[in-house]
């Protein structure tokens, strides 16, 4: 199968190179800067058409797009359905998860609804609008270009990404991981299918880190770079962006959960069990932590028990993907070693399918992930954002489960932390679309407003 | 005790193949004072349902996970009576692995045989040239611990320490190998030969080392931003210091171990396989189920280390090994796999800060 996007073929015949990814021979562009160069040019050339579309009409064409994606029976959707869990070694029925929970929020009420959300007026993409107060008119424009460095099929983040450029009415040129590269192809695919005269704007490539000449070359030709992480991969990137392009790095984070000593309950740890199940922990939203407070009927020792009886239920409604042989070393290092500094470990009966790690010491631990969770005891949820303190560059969300009365107080204290979501305990994975990833609006910050002062 | 400290001896002793029944025995009755004298390691035995009595195998005996050591004190003597303490650099201040060493005879017993057949088949002394700090200055690295030990036995005069303060003094090291025309043996940490092959690159200097000279190297480059191929190591040593790959050895330990194994035999040619030594044995698991993999297959390294005579013997490493011709083949930590996903994992976040001189 093809394992890029072009719209159409390019003027000079792309040459090929096949590759087998986990058993599957795909194909992929073998580039050179002037191939990728001219591919960007045709890119800005496409963005006209775009730009001149209504934003209502973008709109209706990603729409349509999505509803082919929760339609099981389209044979894009089929295609991604069975090659997915091939490619990433997740399990199929996480894969149907993610894909329902991804398209359904790319719909027409819930666009207009984020639209609205990051800008007000729409139409603003469309027109120069009376600014409410002030002198004059304004107008929002997107980047001609957009280069995107993707992050692979964690799904809502690559997709997400270029529909907010779209949104923008941008071209967009994305680069995806060798491995990783099945979600963005196919939903190009999918759009060109709705609307072949708009997708002239998307091409999904790939090619080696190492082959720096032409990442040099797409972020020439880039107005803005959108990337996604390790601190080593954004720390490299951004030393090839040219100081005229602007660029959106988002670089990996981590998420916990906090449950108030009233709250602690086995319908609490269903909750939480199936925060840590979705994505089996790898996304940036998932928690590796509960911090569970002192004091109440329930102890945390409870509540761990609890959450791995909810995570061997958890394992049949939302079966766990491939584990790799160095999460697999972790965990069985922390399952032998927590016991002997005064912790508990409550494994799944075989395999390394789930493993809760009580430990009493209260300083923040990193999760190997693959569903491996720490219960950690607080005297007081006050006691918390002391313990966020070292990672306060790298926190994302946090679920809660605490009575009313005392959540304003452990919100705004968390907030202070540096947490950018603070959601009930089992939204954790299901952010709305209006979420300000890494506490940021997704899609004004894409744009340049132009002002017309006209008196 | 002492007659089983002296069976262990003779197992460091033995020259050619080494029966199942002696390493057998020695490993259940070194099981047996483990389990009655090491707490914690107890605890661990009595959660996987092993005691001594119902372990009739080498085989058998739980290997405990060495993270272990950077959370309880794995000794079966009190750890303020130790001769030293080898401590490792964890990714953070508070997780150093901790390692107690009483008995610096058998440690330094299993250190040098195992060196000499393998660095020194003709059994002369050489003179060495050492890429690690001394002793003197890191009481606490194992490696520094085992460098003096072969210097001592091993080293002519001239031989000498590289690493001062962190810092390596490729100058002088460059100096010194370029005077004389004995043969000397270069030992240190890959990192720090890379530190040197650096050097001798922008200074576009290229050493002839003497013929029989060698070179000994350890430890990966686990989080290191340069990671280099061992094949290219190889083409850089031959390229800047004229050592042929049969003359480059590779060093496989861990400060929780005493023993260690070698990748060959300087000057001979061959297949690169790690090499036990006779009081080490190593079991392969399956990462999920830790029991054994089928023969060929991929798993992980549980290494049962005799010579670890008052700490543990039988350790669950997070290495990744296969069985090869006559030993291991290493595999490193994650072959191939980049983590995927877009949460933190412990080496975004912490990275590795081991120094120069340390594996």
């Amino acid at each position: 199968m093809k394992g890029y996007y072009l719209p159409e073929q390019p003027l000079d015949p792309i040459e090929e190179t096949e590759r087998d990814c986990a058993g599957i021979p795909v194909t992929r562009p073998r580039l050179s800067t002037a191939s990728l160069a001219h591919i960007a040019d045709r890119l800005i050339e496409a963005q006209k058409r775009l730009a001149s579309e209504s934003i209502y009409k973008i709109v209706d064409w990603i729409d349509a797009a999505a509803r082919c994606w929760v339609d099981p029976s389209d044979s894009i959707r089929q295609e991604a359905e069975q090659l997915l869990p091939r490619i990433t070694g997740d399990s199929p029925g996480m894969i149907k998860w993610a894909l329902d929970d991804l398209f359904k929020h790319l719909t027409r009420p819930v666009l207009l609804q984020f639209l609205e959300a990051e800008i007000g007026d729409p139409s603003l993409l469309d027109h120069f609008r009376l600014k409410p107060k002030g002198i004059g008119f304004s107008r929002a424009f997107g980047p001609r270009l957009a280069v995107h460095i993707l992050p692979g099929n964690i799904p809502g983040t690559s997709v997400f990404s270029l529909v907010c450029s779209l949104l923008a009415k941008s071209s967009n040129l994305a680069k995806v991981s060798q491995d990783e590269f099945l979600l963005p192809v196919l939903f190009a695919r999918s759009l060109e299918k709705i609307r072949p005269d708009l997708s002239g704007s998307l091409a999904v490539l790939t090619w080696p880190n190492a082959q720096v000449d032409l990442t040099q070359t797409a972020f020439q030709k880039a107005d803005l770079v959108i990337a996604y992480g390790g601190e080593e991969t954004i720390k490299t990137l951004r030393a090839e962006i040219p100081p005229t392009t602007r660029a959106i790095l988002h670089g990996h984070r981590l998420s916990l959960g906090v449950i108030a000593r009233e709250s602690i309950s086995k319908e609490s740890a269903e909750e939480a069990a199936t925060d840590i199940s979705l994505y089996d922990q790898r996304g940036c939203l998932s928690p590796h932590l509960y911090y569970v407070e002192e004091g109440g009927t329930a102890s945390p020792v409870a509540f761990a028990q609890w959450l791995a009886q909810s995570l061997y239920v958890a394992s049949y409604r939302l079966p766990k993907g491939i584990t790799t042989s160095a999460e697999a070393a972790e965990i069985q290092q922390l399952r032998g070693a927590i016991p002997l500094k005064g912790g508990q470990v409550f494994p799944s009966p075989s395999g390394i399918d789930w493993t809760v790690l009580y430990d009493p010491d209260p300083h923040f631990s990193i999760s190997p992930l693959a569903r491996t969770i720490w219960i950690k005891p607080v005297r007081d949820l006050s006691d918390v954002p002391g313990h966020l303190e070292p990672l306060r560059p790298y926190l994302q969300a946090v679920g809660i489960a605490a009575p009313q009365a005392r959540q304003s107080e452990l919100i705004f204290s968390l907030a202070q932390a540096g947490v950018n979501r603070i959601c009930p305990i089992g939204k954790m994975q299901k952010p709305p679309l209006t979420w300000h990833h890494d506490g940021r609006f997704r899609l004004l910050d894409l744009l340049r407003f132009v002002d017309w002062e006209n008196t | 005790m002492n007659e089983l400290r002296d069976q262990i001896l003779d197992l460091i002793d033995t020259i050619g193949p080494l029966s199942e029944s002696r390493f057998n025995e020695a490993a259940l009755r070194l099981f047996q004072r483990q389990f009655e004298l090491n707490l914690p390691y107890r605890r661990f035995c009595l959660s996987q349902e092993k005691r001594p009595g119902r372990v009739q195998t080498w085989e058998e005996i739980p290997p405990l996970p060495a993270m272990a050591f950077k959370v309880a004190a794995i000794s079966c003597r009190p750890v303020e009576e130790a001769a030293r303490l080898f401590q490792s650099s964890g990714t953070t201040g508070t997780d150093k692995s901790r390692h107690p060493l009483f008995d610096l005879e058998i440690a330094a017993a299993a250190i040098r045989t195992h060196f000499r057949r393998h660095l020194l088949p003709e059994g002369d002394r050489i003179k060495m040239a050492i890429l690690t700090p001394s002793p003197d200055e890191t009481p606490h690295a194992s490696l520094s611990f085992m460098m003096e030990v072969i210097r001592a036995a091993y080293g002519t005069e001239g031989s000498r320490y590289y690493i001062r303060e962190g810092k390596l003094d490729a100058a002088r090291l460059a100096s010194d190998l370029t005077k004389g025309d004995e043969p000397v043996a270069l030992l240190g940490t890959s990192f720090s030969f890379v530190h040197f092959l650096d050097f001798l690159r922008d200074q576009t200097l290229r050493i002839r080392l003497p013929e029989k000279s060698r070179l000994m190297d350890t430890g990966g480059f686990k989080g290191k931003s340069r990671e280099i191929p061992r094949a290219s190591l190889d083409a850089l040593y031959q390229e800047y210091l004229g050592l042929p790959p049969a003359w480059c050895i590779n060093e496989y330990g861990m400060s929780e171990m005493t023993s260690q194994f070698y990748d060959g035999v300087a000057g001979v040619d061959g297949p690169r396989v790690y090499i036990a030594p006779p009081q080490l044995r190593s079991r392969l698991l399956h990462p999920e189920t830790l029991r054994p993999v089928a023969k060929g297959d991929v798993g992980l390294l549980a290494h049962y280390d005799l010579a670890n005579i008052d700490s543990v013997a039988a350790i669950l490493t997070e290495d990744l090994g296969r069985e090869g011709e006559g030993g291991i083949l290493l595999l490193g930590r994650a072959p191939g796999a980049t983590p995927k996903g877009c949460s933190i994992t412990h080496d975004d976040l912490l990275g590795s800060h081991k120094g120069i001189g340390e594996r």
